[in-house]
């Protein structure tokens, strides 16, 4: 009896050492760009109207009307982090787990088994390039075939591993064909995205290059984020109307941490193209002023009333 | 053969009267007896060694009967305590030189024209014709012969030991008690008197109720004054060998070992009896008067232990009794008498039994002293609060790991393998919060837990005493894990095992219920970004339950 306990409590004793207890493990998972730390943040709860899309506009806004440059900020806003949703959402899922293999300056997640896509693997990779530098990469693969880029990324830590300077490069046209993708990105052929995270105001650009011959006509679009810790924000981003007179306006909007903002809109196609328009809403999300710059154009409200966003 | 450890003493009965007394034809050696004029040097030498080496199971009681012995001479038989030695768990070497020792001082008193007597006591395992002290042993026949051969004028030789009987099978046997004692003796005699425990093909046995052997408790108490029969306050070595025999027989008749027959022999020049102790002279300890009832009284003592005892008849009896607090018990048909009694310093107490209480027999003071179930294999269970400090630096500069405390519980297997030895299977649970950083990783907040399995080895020192030293090995199983605050970032373990060193001392609060204080320190491997050499040292504290009779 004694013997037998002394042999099964040895036993257990020598089975399984080891685990994933790495502080180096955490340097490199936060090499990679994480949701929270590139979506755009807007004020909670200043939202007045249905965020259902960019609305005709016809005739200029009066002092109390819905703000539009508003909703469409926080369009825009949603279509940004739903991207950026889109393409870090398979990194953050990666970072749960702990690495498969580790050397001096590298870790792999992988390959694993891409439930999507049957019949093909995924990796992740970081290689720490230099003291502050990471590269690291999203790869697929049929099962034993050779690998191709899916998302590549560079890092530059600077005030720690976690906020420093980024870019990353989804080309699309890499893997379009191969692996089930929303049709949104069978009209891409690339998306680039650019972050600074190391001091405020925090920035991301992302910019869309669509395939020739798709049909929105574009060729590429682009937004770029800006916000201060204190969640003042900016966007600028592109939008389309109908109407003729502005059937393409690049707008830029800034909003401070109460909700209230401005935006500027400069009509990049249609009739009043080179022309701008200026908008002004309060914490509720209603119009303060309103500015048309060519002739005949609309003004309503104070300028002077409209709220103050500095620093960014 | 050993001295067969722990048998029952049988309670309730008394000696009889069959034994009446010895006759010996050996001189006298306490000077107020003897005719030949002048001082005499007494010498003595106390010799107890539990251990018996291979092929032995060791002794609970031997030193004691020993330092007993030890005592009651220094006490009562004229020994002064430079030339009383006592010699624990010493090897052979030292027991001749120290019997070396005593006869040179033998010799300087007959140069001085002193006559001088040695009294020689030995406690411990015989086996195989030899003394076994140790890893040594000591051949009886040598040592007999040295004995006889001794400068002393007379010489007394004690043998508590199994088989012991062998040394007096050889000359001058009598077949106890087949003597009658020769009170008038007028002259003075030389020559060796050799006491054994048991006959040659007897087993010693040893008791946890009076924490001793059967020969030596009943050899000592019968020095106390149980002994002195002819009731002029000097126990002679026919009293108390007469009354060692009777009641060690009695004692015994009725164990699994079977009955012990103490033997004697002498090998004397002239007659006389030896006085061993002085009871009246030295007026301390109880009298239990002339007109207290008759029985056997009974003294025990704060631990419950049978120390003394002493069959009052008609006439007054004294026992002689170290200062001390202690209960007195006399056993009648249906139930028990009991007194207590408090003696102090040079104190002589007259028993008042009209004081005494009734009790039943269900609340009997002796306990015994357990010995035995200590050293028996038994189960504990401990809850433990503990610190662990890990040598690292913190985890907010670069370090792996936290310390923290830890709560949990052991189960131990005392005297498993030999006596002493233990195992032990143990679980605890520490917990902490933290922060890690390094060059690149910001400050990030987590939580650590650790379920420590481990299991020990170790040895216990002095488990009969108060404090128990304990010290040996322990193998832990740490399954560290840590979460954190941010929670894109993963749960991370790490499991290895840290062998290491422990030790402590455990302090009886009661018989089965301790409190300990451990101190363990384990290496520490870490393997995962790097191989590190990493160390812990825990501190606990442990309230710890023995489960045993």
């Amino acid at each position: 009896m004694i013997t037998r306990l002394l042999t099964i409590t040895s036993a257990a004793l020598l089975a399984a050492c080891g685990g994933n207890w790495s502080t180096r493990d955490l340097e490199f998972v936060n090499a990679l760009p994480q949701r929270a730390d590139l979506q755009a943040r807007l004020p909670a709860g200043s939202s007045t109207q249905p965020l259902d899309g960019v609305s005709t506009r016809e005739d200029g806004l009066n002092v109390g009307d819905p703000s539009q440059a508003w909703a469409a900020t926080k369009k825009a806003s949603t279509d940004f982090n739903q991207m950026i949703e889109t393409v870090l959402g398979i990194l953050d899922t990666v970072r749960l787990y702990p690495p498969t293999t580790r050397s001096d300056d590298t870790r792999v997640w992988g390959p694993y088994a891409d439930q999507k896509n049957s019949g093909y693997e995924f990796q992740v990779a970081i290689q720490q390039t230099d003291a502050t530098h990471f590269a690291w990469s999203l790869k697929a693969r049929k099962t034993n075939g050779a690998f191709f880029d899916v998302i590549v990324g560079v890092f530059e830590a600077r005030a720690s591993a976690r906020q420093g300077v980024g870019a990353m490069e989804i080309p699309v046209t890499n893997f379009k064909n191969e692996l089930q993708v929303d049709a949104n990105f069978k009209a891409l052929d690339k998306i680039q995205v650019g972050y600074q995270t190391a001091s405020w105001p925090h920035r991301v650009d992302m910019a869309f290059t669509f395939s020739a011959g798709n049909t929105s006509g574009l060729s590429t679009i682009g937004y770029t984020y800006r916000t201060l810790a204190d969640t003042s924000g900016a966007l600028a981003f592109q939008v389309r109307t109908t109407s003729a007179d502005a059937t393409a306006l690049t707008t830029t909007a800034l909003w401070n941490p109460s909700g209230a903002g401005r935006a500027q809109a400069v009509v990049t196609e249609g009739t009043y193209t080179g022309a701008t328009v200026g908008e002004c809403w309060d914490t509720s999300a209603k119009v303060v002023f309103y500015a048309e710059s060519w002739a005949g154009g609309q003004v309503n409200g104070r300028a002077s009333d409209c709220a103050a966003v500095d620093g960014l | 053969m050993t001295r067969a450890p722990k048998f029952p003493l049988p309670v309730g009965r008394g000696p009889g009267r069959g034994v009446a007394a010895l006759a010996v034809l050996f001189a006298l050696a306490l000077p107020a007896s003897a005719q030949d004029s002048g001082p005499t040097l007494r010498l003595a030498l106390f010799i107890g060694n539990n251990d018996g080496g291979d092929g032995t199971r060791a002794l609970y009681y031997a030193k004691d009967d020993a330092k007993r012995l030890h005592d009651i001479f220094s006490r009562l038989g004229g020994v002064r305590s430079e030339d009383a030695m006592l010699l624990l768990d010493q090897d052979a070497d030292a027991v001749l030189t120290a019997l070396g020792e005593l006869e040179r001082r033998a010799r300087d008193a007959k140069a001085r024209g002193e006559r001088s007597a040695l009294f020689f006591y030995y406690s411990g395992h015989a086996k195989d014709g030899a003394l076994r002290l140790g890893d040594t042993t000591l051949p009886l026949e040598s040592l007999k012969s040295r004995l006889a051969q001794g400068p002393a004028d007379t010489r007394v030789a004690v043998f508590d030991a199994c088989r012991s009987g062998t040394l007096t099978r050889t000359k001058g046997v009598r077949k106890a008690p087949a003597f009658e004692v020769e009170t008038d003796a007028t002259r003075s005699a030389k020559g060796l008197v050799i006491l054994t425990s048991s006959a040659a093909d007897e087993d010693s046995q040893e008791s946890d109720l009076i924490g001793g052997s059967y020969f030596s408790y009943h050899l000592a108490t019968g020095l106390l004054g149980g002994a002195d029969e002819s009731s002029d306050g000097r126990v002679s070595l026919a009293e108390v060998y007469a009354y060692a025999y009777e009641r060690t027989v009695a004692s015994t008749a009725d164990s699994a070992a079977g009955p012990q027959h103490p033997t004697f022999s002498f090998d004397l020049a002239g007659n006389g009896d030896v006085v061993l102790t002085d009871v009246k002279a030295r007026r301390e300890g109880l009298r239990i008067p002339g007109d207290a009832p008759a029985g056997l009284y009974f003294v025990i003592d704060a631990r419950g232990v049978v120390v003394a005892e002493a069959l009052k008849q008609d006439r007054e009896r004294l026992i002689a009794l170290a200062p001390g607090s202690y209960v007195v018990k006399r056993r009648l048909v249906d139930h028990l008498r009991l007194g207590k009694v408090e003696i102090a310093d040079g104190q002589l107490v007259t028993l008042d039994e009209a004081a005494f209480k009734n009790a039943k027999f269900s609340d009997d003071p002796v306990k015994g002293t357990g010995l035995s179930k200590v050293f028996d294999r038994h189960w504990s269970l401990s809850a433990t609060g503990a610190f662990q400090i890990v040598f690292d630096q913190p985890t907010s500069s670069g370090g792996q790991f936290p310390s923290a405390p830890y709560v949990g519980g052991e189960a131990t297997i005392h005297n498993l393998i030999a006596k002493g030895v233990g195992f032990g299977l143990d679980v605890s649970y520490g917990w902490t919060s933290g922060v890690v950083s390094s060059d690149l990783l910001p400050p990030t907040s987590y939580d650590y837990s650790n379920l420590l399995i481990g299991t020990s080895f170790f040895y216990e020192w002095m488990q009969d005493g108060r404090w128990v030293p304990f010290a040996g090995l322990h193998v832990g199983l740490n399954l560290m894990s840590r979460t954190f605050a941010d929670p894109t970032l993963p749960k991370q373990s790490y499991t290895t095992l840290s062998p290491g060193v422990m030790g402590g001392l455990k302090f009886r609060i009661t018989k089965t219920v301790g409190l300990l204080a451990r101190a363990r320190v384990h290496y520490l491997l870490y393997n995962v970004d790097e191989t590190k050499s990493l160390g812990t040292a825990d501190f606990g504290l442990m309230l710890d339950w023995e489960f045993r009779e």
